[in-house]
């Protein structure tokens, strides 16, 4: 019986300090952004005497409410609704067309025995060591060239050539038994048909996982849409907002729990799939 | 003018790079017949079968099924449906939907699909589990599914790669009766993979053994098992092996004696055998207690193993260890001597540098 008592006392102490740890972690990661929105509705002067705030001011509607009402907030122009949509639409072109890339690379990769195959994925990994961040001038240059500066496809397409999305799929891909593969050939299915009616719906936890990170890393660009937006502020993405509204201010820390928002939602509501996605390909 | 075979191979060689792996393979079989590839792993039968498929491209020779080459035709032409060893079922897909993948695919309506698939599900008995994904289904419910999907086209020839070596041993009984049920009904003509010769001896109308890519011999479940054509086919088949016992036959004045260094066996006249080093077969199920041909001297037990059933004996003979099996009471103890007789005609010989059969 006492045997029995301490070993349960001692799988609560278990407990307790698990929970402990995941406590203090979640207050150290959700704390900055809790300081963000509270000081976000302080007023600018608040702001810059006393610094950051955790309990909450009194401009909260003053604030949020510019940010609602759909008037440019800079000279020349960007509204909330306009730096919102271009967000979106970088992060969702971003992730759409990287799934999409990776994926086909992947298949041809894994599928198709061709010459040089390992050769051509040698030199899709080594684009993971040149970040565009590393090749700015270079890429600058031929998205000119291209004439694609301030546009979409300006900003999406040169960070689309990194190899770290077909390196997942491939490696998801080979551990897809080659047997279904050979099914679908005896049931007369030809190598597209494969990959649109079986590959890619067995796939959709991972093609899930990796459109959310490739989302959150799209949303999260910086550098290059500054870059390629040379003169249009029409161009101007939510992160780029911030800065362009000061992020020591009330408007940029407003702005800034704006942007945290989408990626948020669709993290929390993808959580799941996101979780089931990365761990098959991890065995 | 006889009928054409289902399925003829014709000197088919197959090779990876430099290494061949299937040697002159030649066989054919006629229609509704079950035809198992046996053979330890390694020893080339699914790459056979994967060529039969039109799976693996091969090095030379023909591919004739019902009597059309299809030695060059993609696996969709071929008139033929598999069975995989891991059931290969689309994970994405109702059971529903991957029986009739196929029929989609060839652009068959949705009436004839529907048709096929009530007749198929209705056949092994599925039709309760047509809406759900193979994720919820038991192994042996996957199995009834892969099945249905190669059953569903009808075609000319039926292959099973190992189809029953992911299942538990009582599911795996039951599944083997099903497979053979379903050749019996159905009639269609099989070609089944495996390394268990119990599989093979319960459902084959014919068996092909391989080893090392080479065929070692090709005949009917009885010929394979009763006139084994080399030492390799008789240690193979049988559980526990055949006892194959060195000895060499020299011609007396009453016949022929086999010396077994240790023992002796006096067999009548068999010229064949005199003056040659043999290697001497007996099942353990062929040696009886003081019946038939006996050994010179009794056996001396080293080992006894009761299986429930029956009762296992090894012994040393002629440098070797001899296993006999006798009846499940059998009243015996470690060291107890034993006479031991075989009928004649369950004695194998074979030469003993080739290993083929002598009589």
């Amino acid at each position: 019986m006492r045997r029995r008592d301490t070993s349960a006392l001692q799988r609560r102490l278990t407990t307790l300090l698990d929970h402990t740890i995941l406590v203090v972690g979640a207050i150290a990661m959700s704390l900055p952004v809790l300081v963000i929105f509270m000081t976000s509705t302080h007023s600018n002067l608040t702001i810059a005497t006393d610094g950051l705030q955790i309990l909450p001011g009194d401009q909260f509607q003053t604030v949020y409410g510019r940010l609602t009402t759909g008037q440019p907030l800079f000279a020349e122009g960007g509204s909330v609704r306009e730096m919102l949509f271009n967000s979106l639409a970088v992060a969702i072109g971003f992730a759409g067309l990287k799934c999409l890339t990776s994926v086909l690379a992947a298949y041809a990769l894994v599928y198709f025995r061709f010459r040089f195959a390992s050769f051509f994925f040698g030199i899709i990994v080594i684009t993971m060591f040149f970040p565009v961040e590393t090749r700015f001038l270079p890429t600058f240059l031929v998205t000119d060239r291209l004439g694609l500066l301030n546009t979409y496809s300006g900003v999406v397409l040169p960070l689309l050539a990194t190899g770290i999305g077909t390196l997942l799929f491939r490696q998801y891909f080979r551990q897809i038994p080659e047997e279904l593969q050979e099914a679908a050939r005896i049931d007369g299915a030809g190598p597209i048909r494969f990959l649109i009616d079986i590959l890619i719906p067995a796939s959709r936890p991972m093609i899930g996982a990796l459109f959310v990170i490739f989302f959150v890393i799209g949303w999260n660009q910086y550098l290059w849409p500054i870059l390629v937006a040379t003169s249009d502020e029409g161009m101007f993405t939510l992160v780029r907002g911030i800065r362009r509204a000061g992020q020591a201010g009330n408007l940029g820390m407003a702005l800034a729990v704006v942007a945290i928002l989408p990626p948020a939602v669709l993290i929390i509501s993808l959580q799941r799939l996101l979780f089931r996605g990365l761990s098959e390909v991890s065995h | 003018m006889p009928e054409t075979p289902v399925l003829a191979i014709e000197r088919l060689k197959k090779s990876y790079g430099e290494v061949e792996v299937l040697h002159d393979i030649s066989l054919s079989i006629a229609k509704g017949e079950f035809l198992v590839l046996l053979g330890p792993s390694g020893c080339g039968k699914s790459t056979l079968l994967n060529c039969i498929a039109g799976l693996e491209d091969v090095a030379a020779g023909d591919i004739l099924i019902d009597g059309r080459n299809m030695t060059h035709e993609p696996p969709k032409d071929r008139d033929i449906s598999m069975v995989f060893q891991s059931y290969a079922l689309y994970p994405n897909m109702s059971v529903a939907e991957n029986i009739t993948f196929g029929l989609k695919v060839r652009g068959q309506s949705r009436a004839d699909q529907a048709a096929a698939l009530s007749r198929v599900s209705g056949v092994l008995q599925i039709d309760r589990l047509l809406d759900r994904k193979p994720a919820e289904l038991s192994g042996g419910q996957r199995q009834r599914v892969a099945m249905g999907r190669a059953l569903v086209r009808d075609p000319k020839l039926f292959l099973f790669d190992e189809p029953l070596s992911n299942l538990d041993a009582k599911l795996r009984v039951e599944m083997r009766a099903e497979i053979k049920r379903l050749h019996e009904t159905v009639g269609v003509s099989m070609v089944y993979v495996t390394h268990d010769q119990v599989e093979a001896m319960t459902l084959a109308t014919r068996i092909c053994v391989l080893s090392e890519g080479r065929i070692q011999q090709f005949g009917t479940p009885e010929e394979i098992y009763f006139r084994p054509r080399n030492t390799f086919v008789a240690s193979f088949m049988g559980s526990p092996a055949m006892n194959l016992i060195p000895g060499k036959a020299t011609a007396t004045d009453t016949g022929t004696r086999i010396d077994l260094g240790d023992n002796a066996l006096h067999l009548g006249t068999m010229t064949d055998l005199h003056g040659r080093d043999i290697l001497l077969g007996f099942r353990p199920e062929d040696a009886h207690t003081g019946e038939g041909l006996t050994l010179d001297q009794p056996l001396s037990v080293t080992g006894i193993e009761r299986t429930g059933g029956d009762t296992f004996v090894t012994a040393h003979l002629g440098g070797r260890n001899a296993t006999v099996r006798l009846p499940a009471k059998a009243r015996i103890a470690k060291g107890d001597s034993v006479g031991i007789g075989i009928g004649r005609e369950d004695l194998h010989f074979f030469d003993r540098q080739t290993g083929l059969r002598i009589l």
